[in-house]
């Protein structure tokens, strides 16, 4: 082989990982089909979708976690606002966990998807409303000119 | 319980479990910085201890354990528990009590301020 010719290209991580996720989805499928009643053809194709589905939100969420760990998505600024913690964020952050573990919670135990109580949205929506006008705020500050309302300013290290 | 749902309870709990880890696990290590939470950001003041951050963390912190306690404990698991009434007119009064002092650093202080140093010349 002429040293002077170019390698072929090596095939990257995320290629692999895609075609490992679509080898396993088709695996689940095809056994899935194999064992189902051959009749009903509309609940195969009901069940195979669902797996199909389960199986890319899965990988999904399971990429995005990789990658959290590995340090490839960068949380350094999750609760950070103009480089120090922000109380919005961190309650938002808060109750989204809390709420989202609890209605996973309760969908397991119910092998179905549970009604979420007028209550529970309230309750998110207030925090949410919080960090929108909290952001609100702090944006239409740093939008006044300097000395229009006050004569400090706004420098990125106040903020 | 049936198969797909099985794994569709495994799949949610790996990512959801998973994600909270990593998150508790990198606000521990000091990577996702805590550093200024409870300190007023209002442009000219000095860093100091926010008493309305500081009543809006307490009152959040309790407000979601309970639930999560509340949906732990609840005998009958097929919706989410009800928050009372009370609670939620708790957590909006906390948070609009943070939200009026962070207005009022931001927009009335230095305005007053103005007002004053304006007398004195």
């Amino acid at each position: 082989m002429n040293a002077s010719q170019p390698l072929p290209a090596q095939p990257t991580r995320t290629t692999d990982w895609y075609t490992l996720v679509s080898l396993a989805a088709i695996l689940i499928a095809v056994v899935t089909f194999s064992i189902m009643d051959p009749k009903d053809s509309l609940s195969h194709l009901k069940v195979i979708f669902g797996y199909a589905l389960l199986f890319l939100m899965f990988s999904f969420g399971l990429k995005i976690l990789i990658d959290m760990i590995r340090g490839q998505i960068d949380l350094s600024q999750l609760i950070s606002d103009q480089g120090t913690a922000s109380i919005s964020r961190f309650q938002f952050l808060i109750f989204t966990f809390v709420i989202a573990f609890s209605f996973f919670l309760v969908a397991v135990s119910t092998d179905s998807l549970p009604p979420v109580p007028g209550e529970v949205l309230t309750l998110l929506g207030i925090s949410a409303t919080t960090f929108a006008v909290s952001k609100g705020i702090e944006v239409s500050h740093r939008k006044v000119p300097p000395g229009a309302g006050d004569n400090h300013g706004t420098s990125a290290e106040d903020e | 319980m049936h198969l797909p749902y099985r794994i569709a309870a495994c799949a949610g709990f790996i990512v959801i479990v998973g994600f909270s880890c990593v998150v508790l696990w990198r606000v521990l290590t000091g990577e996702v910085s805590l550093k200024g939470l409870l300190n007023s950001k209002a442009p000219g003041d000095r860093r100091s201890l926010s008493p309305a951050r500081l009543q809006l963390l307490i009152i959040s912190t309790v407000i979601a354990v309970g639930y999560l306690h509340a949906v732990i404990v609840s005998p009958r698991w097929n919706a989410l528990p009800r928050p009372p009434g009370g609670v939620i007119a708790v957590l909006g009064g906390s948070q609009a009590v943070y939200l009026a002092a962070k207005a009022l650093s931001f927009f009335i202080q230095p305005l007053l301020k103005n007002l004053r140093q304006g007398d004195l010349r």
